[in-house]
């Protein structure tokens, strides 16, 4: 019976044991799931007088005491108040400068300090916080913010012990050895919530939850690595309850960043939860923008509804929005809705089976629609460039759509001509377009209005000297116009009297005299050309017969006449062989002066490249290329138009000769840029081509001629576009 | 604004403007920190201020940072969200940094003139 009862003893203590951890744990568990503790609640933290404190500390806090101040102590007061403000917000302002107003003598000298000492601190300097603060006055508010900083840095704060007044002598830290009971746990919070950041700690708490895979998706197959759930989100709620006391940053930034995974998620209604539970970051309170950007590629008419709310009504009232930028933004958006048909716009366009349904009607709608957007997205920013460029895409798209009319054409390129007029009206600066507007005008007969845009040009200076030139290629394109009819070109004289003032510096003016002589000869001189002095003629008659036929062609001779210019080149082409290596690069040399220029005549391409193929049999470009300096870079001349004219590809394989590869690895300039034009023709690069394009690089750097500087820039950067583009390239 | 949310106002705090200032005004204000911070004295600072006035005085700029601060990205997780907050140390507000100096072992109540003077003259 004894042993039964003392082992039914030992049974009850063992149990009651039990129950006692069971409930320890239990009330472990609810400490930590209990609500922060109070002294961690930074935010409800308030500085508070204390009984005879100095009334100017006080002052920078409390209003009131403030007031019964000298007007020079408040106005010290204020400077000090502001430059404390702006330093926590870490802001640049002249608050900080004017504190060297405040002088040693001041009340406010010790503040100063302290804010000199707090920017260090905050950037991580504890030297230079520590030679501020080392001098301020310990009775003061000043010295205790200071010693609450610096004792809040050190890593053993929770073993530190308030020293006895003996010990004072013996510290060596006078922040520790000055220290009250309240000092110390005014650190310890300071540490906690700003510098171990147990906020932060808690949050993790996100990544121990463990999917359990709950919502429903939108898409049945759907597979994410990392699910966002309603597990999370509730964690996060209560997070926030808890953790916004203490950093209310963190949870307002983890708020953001929560929004953005529940747009990026698969169900569309966690994320209208989430987006109507949740406040939005500053630029986007209500969530209406990110809403935009989640529905805008599936559901176009929830999109302009969310556009409508952030534009008219958040941005409306927003401390943080100019008016320059509230348009800016309702521009985007317009663009981006743009975009969003356009691209819809392009897939029915372009799939076979589609295009077959894709009525003229449904066309049209969506057209208009597509214009409606980039319409409103001038009106609100008219200097939105995405809006003209998008605007300009759209035309493109159509003139490429199916088979246009002629005057269907005409009216889309009109319409595209007027994008570019409004462009300028707003942005003048943007070159590029005057200059497509400009040969657009004269393509189209209006060369007075192409005139008013060409002399808003001539000012400018260009760094592309095709650009720099505009001023000549009016006048060149305005004589092929007058040309034209024969009772107009009698206007070109004085207009090629111009043009040969402005010639460029960078091209040859062999094909001058052939010019003049055309056009007298257009205008009855049937003699023309061999009245053309022999000082100017050319010592190569096959380039005299090119540049004769060239200009003839530009001036709009009559059939009879150029057939007979056209049978002078015949000749040579029937006997190739016999022409002479002076005399074949001598013509290559005209035409590169076309190619580099942009003038090529029409019948250019139906005998240069036969004539250009024959000298590249030849080896005089070999023996030539490393005096080609002494020779008026004839060979580079040559080579150059030779790789534009694809002499050098062959079955799309690039067959330059091995001497100008040689060359290329020796580090010769003209055969490296002959051979990255040559491939940029091409359309594919290899590992030896992107070599050569970064010693080429270099040897730009070194070149004194402006036009090749820039032309040899032009290679290479086509090139890398080129190479960027192609998908077996190993370009980076 | 305490919020780090609004980090894409970050160039009007670098130039210390109001975001609805005018472009003259921030014009003057960018000038007169140029001079402030020449390239020789501190290229860094100046090379930030360039930045800060290219972006401010573009609105278009502005607004696609705007959207850039929204939008998400393909590749956010949570784990990317805490490492990002990680970097992103707390800010002290001014009303923190003064609490710091309470002291309410002496007695906490607000210093009268009264008291003040009579501790003064009592110094002196």
């Amino acid at each position: 019976m004894g042993q039964k009862s003392s082992n039914r003893a030992e049974k009850n203590r063992r149990r009651l044991e039990k129950r006692r951890r069971e409930m320890d744990r239990s009330k472990k568990r609810q400490i930590q799931d209990s609500v922060v503790r109070p002294e961690l609640r930074v935010v409800d933290r308030s500085p508070v007088a204390w009984y005879g404190e100095m009334l100017e500390d006080v002052a920078v806090f409390d209003d009131s005491i403030r007031q019964t101040l000298s007007d020079e102590m408040q106005s010290q007061a204020v400077l000090i108040r502001q430059a404390l403000e702006e330093v926590c917000d870490r802001i640049e302002s002249d608050a900080q400068e004017n504190l060297a107003s405040i002088s040693r003598r001041s009340p406010y000298a010790d503040w100063r300090l302290l804010i000199r000492g707090l920017a260090a601190w905050f950037n991580g300097d504890q030297a230079e916080a520590q030679s501020a603060w080392e001098r301020l006055d310990p009775s003061r508010r000043p010295w205790r913010i200071a010693a609450a900083l610096m004792l809040a840095k050190r890593e053993d704060l929770t073993e530190i012990k308030l020293q006895g007044l003996d010990d004072v002598k013996r510290s060596e830290d006078a922040w520790v050895a000055s220290a009250d009971s309240e000092l110390l746990a005014t650190a310890k919070v300071t540490r906690q919530v700003y510098i171990e950041r147990i906020a932060l700690r808690a949050a993790h708490g996100l990544l121990r939850i463990t999917p359990t895979d709950s919502m429903d998706h939108y898409d049945e197959d759907y597979i994410d690595d990392e699910p966002i759930e309603p597990e999370h989100f509730k964690f996060l709620l209560e997070y926030s309850v808890k953790y916004t006391p203490v950093e209310p940053e963190l949870v307002r930034a983890l708020q953001c960043g929560f929004i953005k995974l529940a747009s990026n998620s698969d169900s569309p209604d966690f994320f209208e939860l989430v987006a109507s539970t949740l406040p939005g970051p500053v630029c986007d309170p209500r969530n209406k923008l990110i809403r935009f950007l989640a529905y805008f590629q599936i559901d176009l008419k929830a999109c302009a509804s969310s556009q409508r709310e952030y534009v008219d009504e958040d941005l409306l009232n927003a401390k943080w929005c100019s008016d320059e930028l509230r348009g800016a933004l309702s521009s985007m958006l317009h663009c981006m809705l743009a975009a969003g048909e356009m691209s819809a716009f392009n897939e029915k366009a372009e799939s076979f089976f589609e295009r077959r349904f894709f009525s003229e009607r449904d066309r049209a709608v969506m057209v208009a629609n597509i214009k409606r957007h980039f319409e409103n997205a001038i009106k609100v920013y008219p200097k939105n460039r995405d809006a003209y460029e998008g605007y300009e895409a759209l035309i493109g798209l159509l003139l490429n759509f199916g088979s246009n009319s002629k005057k269907k054409v005409g009216e889309l390129e009109k319409e595209l001509a007027g994008i570019w007029r409004r462009r300028l009206e707003c942005l003048p600066d943007d070159v590029e377009y005057r200059i497509k507007l400009v040969e657009h005008l004269l393509n189209h007969g209006d060369s007075d209005q192409a005139k008013k845009h060409v002399d808003i040009l001539k000012g400018t200076r260009f760094e592309n000297p095709l650009l720099d030139c505009i001023n000549w290629r009016w006048h060149w394109l305005e004589i092929g116009r007058l040309s034209e009819k024969r009772t107009m070109v009698a206007l070109a004289v004085p207009l090629l009297d111009e043009l040969e003032k402005l010639w460029p510096k960078w091209l040859h003016r062999r094909w001058i005299p052939y010019l003049k002589a055309a056009l007298k000869l257009r205008m009855g001189d049937e003699t023309a050309f061999e009245n053309i002095p022999e000082e100017n003629k050319s010592k190569s008659a096959l380039t005299a017969a090119c540049m004769q036929l060239g200009a003839a062609q530009y001036l709009s001779l009559p059939a009879v006449q150029l057939k007979e210019l056209r049978e002078g080149v015949d000749v040579f082409l029937k006997d190739k062989k016999a022409i002479s290596d002076e005399d074949l690069l001598s013509v290559a040399n005209f035409f590169w002066d076309l190619t580099s220029a942009e003038i090529r005549y029409s019948a250019y391409r139906l005998h240069a490249p036969k004539f250009l193929k024959e000298l590249n049999s030849r080896s005089i470009l070999e023996k030539r290329l490393k005096s080609d300096h002494e020779h008026g870079y004839e060979v580079r001349n040559a080579l150059l138009v030779m790789a534009t004219d694809k002499i050098f590809t062959a079955s799309s394989l690039l067959r330059a000769p091995r001497w100008m590869q040689q060359a290329a690895v020796a580090g010769n300039t003209t055969a490296l840029a002959t051979l990255l034009l040559a491939k940029v023709q091409q359309g594919w690069s290899s590992h030896e081509d992107m070599e050569r394009a970064k010693l080429l690089k270099k040897e730009v750097a070194n070149l004194s001629d402006p036009f090749y500087r820039f032309y040899y820039t032009r290679i290479i950067k086509q090139f890398e576009e080129a190479a960027l583009s192609d998908p077996f390239s190993n370009f980076m | 604004m305490n919020d780090n949310t609004d980090e894409f106002l970050k160039p009007f705090r670098v130039l210390g403007v109001d975001p609805k200032a005018s472009f003259a005004e921030i014009r003057a204000r960018y000038l007169l920190l140029l001079k402030r911070y020449p390239p020789e004295r501190d290229a860094e600072r100046f090379e930030e201020l360039q930045s800060a006035y290219e972006i401010v005085s573009d609105p278009m700029r502005l607004a696609k940072r705007v959207i850039r601060t929204v939008a998400a990205s393909e590749e956010m997780t949570i784990e990317s969200l805490l490492k990002e907050q990680q970097d992103n140390p707390p800010k002290m507000s001014a009303k923190y940094i003064l609490s710091l100096g309470n002291a309410t072992g002496r007695v906490a109540q607000q210093p009268s003139n009264q008291q003040t003077n009579e501790l003064q003259q009592g110094e002196q």
